[in-house]
């Protein structure tokens, strides 16, 4: 599991990154919390086979987690409710990005590297998370 | 004085490329949360920034066809709206917010549990 810590090569400039890390991944399951609680109530917040915050983490199947045997693409019942969502849609440019200002789009290219071959999509410039718009062509990341 | 601005450059630089491959690699193991990946099958999961959890997906279908769905989840103060591949933003329903809260849920305690343990 703790392969997080395989980039670890010393100095603060990796403490520090972390400490972002942790900060906004904290901030961002606070938002969450708190907007599904307002929204949906505790029935959302208080499910069996959430892992206790103080234990250490299991294996990555969490007892209650739902898990099929379908290839994921087919699984509507992961985090889409089934009935609602065509997971399988087959797009070749994801329609998403193309509602989204041109910043996000960079800001997942920085991150999960579309293909850039035969898209629509056309990333010229990288927006850093933490340096926005201190870097350009970037690509590297996108391929 | 130039060298100090090159020197926090660069120290900005290094924090910005240790940042990146922590979210590749939390991505990545958020893709394991739903089970075992298919091969051939590209699946990650992570939240982007303190409003938005992504969940992308890349597989190869029977024909050969590659294919990508992104599914983006905007966490709003009335609700969490869905934006996926050529489809209109939604609020999620009751069910689907669950299963995002446990997806979210793990995974801040993986990455929480791996970055306070031993940093």
């Amino acid at each position: 599991m703790g392969n997080l810590m395989d980039i670890f090569r010393g100095g603060h400039e990796f403490s520090e990154a972390a400490e972002k890390f942790l900060q906004q991944d904290s901030e961002a399951m606070y938002v969450l919390t708190d907007t599904l609680n307002k929204n949906f109530g505790a029935e959302v917040l208080h499910q069996a086979g959430l892992p206790d915050m103080d234990a250490s983490i299991p294996d990555y199947l969490i007892p209650g987690m739902p898990v099929s045997e379908r290839p994921q693409h087919e699984v509507h019942d992961v985090i889409a409710a089934p009935g609602i969502a065509a997971v399988n849609e087959t797009v070749e440019t994801p329609d998403a990005l193309r509602q989204t200002t041109e910043g996000e789009q960079h800001e997942y290219a920085n991150v999960i590297g579309f293909p850039q071959q035969g898209s629509q999509l056309a990333v010229n410039a990288v927006v850093d998370p933490l340096q926005p718009g201190a870097m350009q062509n970037d690509m590297e990341l996108a391929g | 004085m130039s060298g100090i601005f090159s020197v926090k450059a660069q120290d900005d630089d290094r924090q910005t490329r240790y940042y990146r491959e922590l979210l590749r690699k939390a991505a990545k193991k958020g893709g394991e949360l739903f089970g075992p990946i298919p091969e051939g099958v590209r699946r990650e999961f992570f939240c982007l920034n303190a409003h938005t959890w992504i969940w992308h997906e890349e597989w190869t279908d029977a024909q050969g066809e590659r294919h990508i769905v992104t599914t983006r989840y905007d966490v709003r103060p009335n609700g969490v709206l869905k934006a996926q591949d050529g489809q209109p933003y939604r609020f999620i329903e009751l069910q689907e917010a669950k299963h995002l809260y446990k997806a979210a849920r793990i995974y801040h305690h993986y990455v929480q549990n791996e970055l306070t343990a031993k940093h």
